[in-house]
């Protein structure tokens, strides 16, 4: 992995803090390597644990009775999840696993209520689950008022705006993901999502390279979303 | 967890509590919504609903005269399938039902 790997004092979320703090965060945390696929948790385990994502991506997921992978929500460096572990005896109510190769910190329960004892932190904190249940919020609201087109359009915007960067070309959504993930994380077929990504592709809006999606035309992306409303 | 921590940090740890509660139900559902349970395509059907009647009951949005029959043939479910999830649907902070 060539991109720097920085300790869990560097992450945004204690970005206000003092040098002093942040080097009490850096006693009290684990760094763990976790390869492309590997768990990090599933479904059921004890919540015991906060991770901080330093590098890579992982995804949050369900498992339908009837066998089929229910994505939730992407993280990215900088972002925390489990947060379940705030709850005395609580279990993990989904998986995570590592998309690509991934570096995540991680501290206990104990730890973390240290670390919460800093009214910059909690306020972090607090901000960033705001941001969390909006996301959750969103996805319900796009599921129930927009189509498939639609939804794809309002995903692909989101990604871009989370994982995006900007060429000449283009944006690019610095993700691997198949049409099979993009049917997750819309709650569509593949097929369905498949025939919406070919017509977005041939109406020159979007173009993919390598599993990576690039958004040629976002005006016309938005529209796209907004049409379907 | 509120033992742990001094007293000057208990609501910043009520208001995280308090949050991660709502990202629980609100992930919950997500997932109902995307597996096409009964639970979530009858959410879905009342979001739709709220929407095209576009009323509002204090500050929320509300559907009136609907009755849980209609809803229940809309959704496919017998009256006592309906009533446990408009029940789940009510315990959790998502919809409010008032019988009229």
């Amino acid at each position: 992995m060539s991109k720097a790997i920085r300790c869990m004092k560097d992450l945004t979320i204690f970005s206000t803090l003092d040098v002093n703090e942040r080097n009490k965060i850096g006693e009290l945390a684990c760094k763990r390597f976790y390869a492309k696929n590997e768990f990090l948790f599933r479904e059921g385990d004890p919540a015991d644990t906060i991770y901080l994502i330093k590098s890579g991506k992982v995804k949050l997921f369900k498992v339908s009775s009837g066998g089929k992978e229910i994505i939730l929500d992407i993280l990215k460096d900088d972002d925390f999840f489990g947060e379940n572990t705030f709850f005395d005896q609580a279990q993990h109510n989904m998986n995570a696993q590592a998309m690509e190769n991934a570096y995540v910190c991680s501290c206990t329960k104990e730890h973390f209520a240290l670390l919460l004892q800093n009214p910059k932190t909690s306020m972090k904190i607090i901000q960033l689950l705001g941001e969390k249940l909006n996301n959750y919020t969103n996805q319900v609201a796009s599921i129930a008022f927009h189509d498939v087109k639609g939804r794809v359009a309002a995903m692909l915007l989101k990604l871009a705006g989370e994982y995006g960067s900007s060429s000449l070309e283009g944006t690019t959504i610095n993700i691997e993901l198949t049409h099979n993930d993009l049917a997750s994380l819309v709650n569509a077929s593949r097929v369905m999502v498949s025939n919406v990504v070919g017509s977005l592709r041939q109406d020159g809006i979007i173009e993919t390279k390598d599993h990576r999606f690039i958004l040629l035309d976002l005006n016309a992306l938005a529209s796209a979303m907004d049409n379907t409303a | 967890m509120n033992d742990r921590i001094s007293p000057g940090t208990a609501d910043a740890v009520k208001e995280i509590e308090s949050l991660v509660a709502e990202m629980d139900a609100m992930s919950s559902l997500l997932a109902e919504i995307k597996a096409g349970t009964k639970v979530g395509n009858t959410f879905v059907l009342l979001l739709n609903l709220f929407l095209m009647e576009n009323t509002r009951s204090g500050d929320s949005k509300a559907v009136h005269d609907l009755s849980v029959h209609n809803l229940a043939d809309a959704v496919n479910l017998d009256s006592e399938e309906l009533a446990e999830i408009l029940e789940y649907l009510t315990n959790r902070g998502f919809i409010q039902c008032q019988e009229i």
